[in-house]
């Protein structure tokens, strides 16, 4: 990432290029990771702002122990966090009412259009660390190295939040309706 | 039942995107042909992974930097430190240490007002250089005897007490010249005839033990 650090150490000179160029190269993954965990258009784009902004006001505390874009990948994950649980604290969706307003009975059913929205509901409804670290695994494509960097825990920490995510959301949508993922 | 097979479990996500190398691969695809486990797992792997981003539009990506730049130097304007006050140059401290400093500097006076004798005559530096030094050495904690003390050490005393209590003797001069000029108008409105005629007979009284030489303390004519 020493081309991340030149073009660090050229915005900190006031050169407006080299951020254009930082912005440009992480905007679109980063829009991607926050809409998969806010699902919506505005918030995703009010905190991928938030998260440049933070960013670059904050280029002096950024001490280069890790590199550029999962700093980058945890001051978004962290402001979108803030966002979910201002969301959460409104409106509380328990997982097992996602279960019972399932319709599909057998994994195959998956494939159907109303089971994308169960599988939406049944994502939301994890523990924040499951949420994100299977994003970061599926959606993201990280290894769990970088998931443990990003989140600040143990690789170990890391598999045991994807592990547990996948089960939960594996009862959830083989479970037959009207009964409670366990 | 669920697979305890974790590596192969680890490895479905980079399956699906396709990121593993030959040899793997053709690990993933023997377990999954046994295993309806992972065969399920890389289903919901694969249904998570399709979900689509809806992408804002080139619009939005080209105008985003400038956003963010103009926002980046709004903050950083707002975080610079105010312009510097020159008229704190003039006027150094604030308004409670002036008002401190005025009341320290009554309650000075006060003390001084109520114990006229007080204060160390021996801190008072004298004229002289090598009599200075000679009072300064006196210990605190031993009180003086004046029968000890040399003419020029009671000399530079008494020179101490007259610049000390010269300002004290000053400001009640100042006072009671002020409450010699006091209207007592209001005061007196409120005395009926009688109550005036007394009070004129007891200043009449006082002017004349004055005259033949005696003090009198012109505190003690008030009304009350």
């Amino acid at each position: 990432m020493d081309e991340d650090l030149d073009l660090i150490a050229r915005t900190e000179a006031g050169e407006r290029d080299a951020f254009n160029e930082l912005v440009l190269k992480y905007q679109k993954p980063l829009y991607s990771l926050l809409y998969r965990m806010v699902s919506s258009h505005e918030d995703a784009s009010d905190i991928l702002q938030k998260t440049f902004v933070k960013a670059f006001t904050g280029l002096g505390s950024f001490e280069r122990r890790s590199t550029f874009k999962t700093w980058l990948y945890q001051i978004a994950i962290n402001l979108a966090k803030n966002v979910y649980r201002d969301r959460s604290r409104a409106v509380h969706v328990p997982i097992d009412d996602v279960v019972i307003r399932r319709n599909p009975h057998t994994l195959e059913a998956l494939i159907r259009k109303e089971s994308r929205q169960l599988l939406k509901e049944s994502l939301a409804s994890l523990p924040e660390k499951q949420r994100i670290t299977l994003v970061l695994r599926v959606q993201e494509e990280k290894k769990f190295e970088e998931i443990a960097e990003i989140m600040g825990c143990t690789v170990g920490t890391a598999k045991a939040n994807y592990h547990h995510a996948v089960q939960k959301l594996k009862a959830v949508m083989q479970k037959p309706a009207g009964k409670p993922a366990d | 039942m669920t697979c305890r097979n974790t590596d192969i479990r680890e490895m479905l996500a980079a399956y699906r995107s396709q990121r593993l190398d030959p040899e793997d691969a053709k690990r993933i695809e023997g377990h999954l042909a046994e295993c309806g486990e992972c065969r399920d797992e890389l289903a919901l792997l694969r249904m998570l992974s399709d979900e689509a981003v809806p992408d804002p539009g080139e619009a939005y990506w080209a105008s985003l930097p400038g956003l963010i730049y103009d926002q980046v130097g709004k903050e950083r304007t707002a975080k610079k430190p105010a312009a510097f006050d020159w008229s704190r140059l003039l006027n150094p401290f604030p308004r409670w240490a002036w008002a401190s400093a005025a009341a320290a500097v009554v309650a000075v006076v006060a003390w001084f007002a109520l114990h006229p004798g007080g204060g160390s005559p021996v801190r008072e530096p004298s004229e002289s250089p090598g009599e200075q030094t000679a009072i300064y050495d006196l210990p605190l904690d031993d009180p003086v005897d004046v029968t000890d003390m040399s003419t020029p050490e009671i000399t530079a005393v008494t020179q101490w007490a007259d610049n000390a209590t010269a300002p004290i003797g000053e400001a009640i001069d100042q006072v009671l010249a002020e409450q010699s000029d006091q209207d007592f108008g209001n005061e007196l409105r409120v005395l009926n005839a009688r109550e005036l005629n007394r009070l004129l007979h007891k200043l009449s009284q006082d002017e004349r033990e004055e005259a033949n030489g005696e003090r009198t303390n012109i505190g003690k004519l008030g009304i009350a």
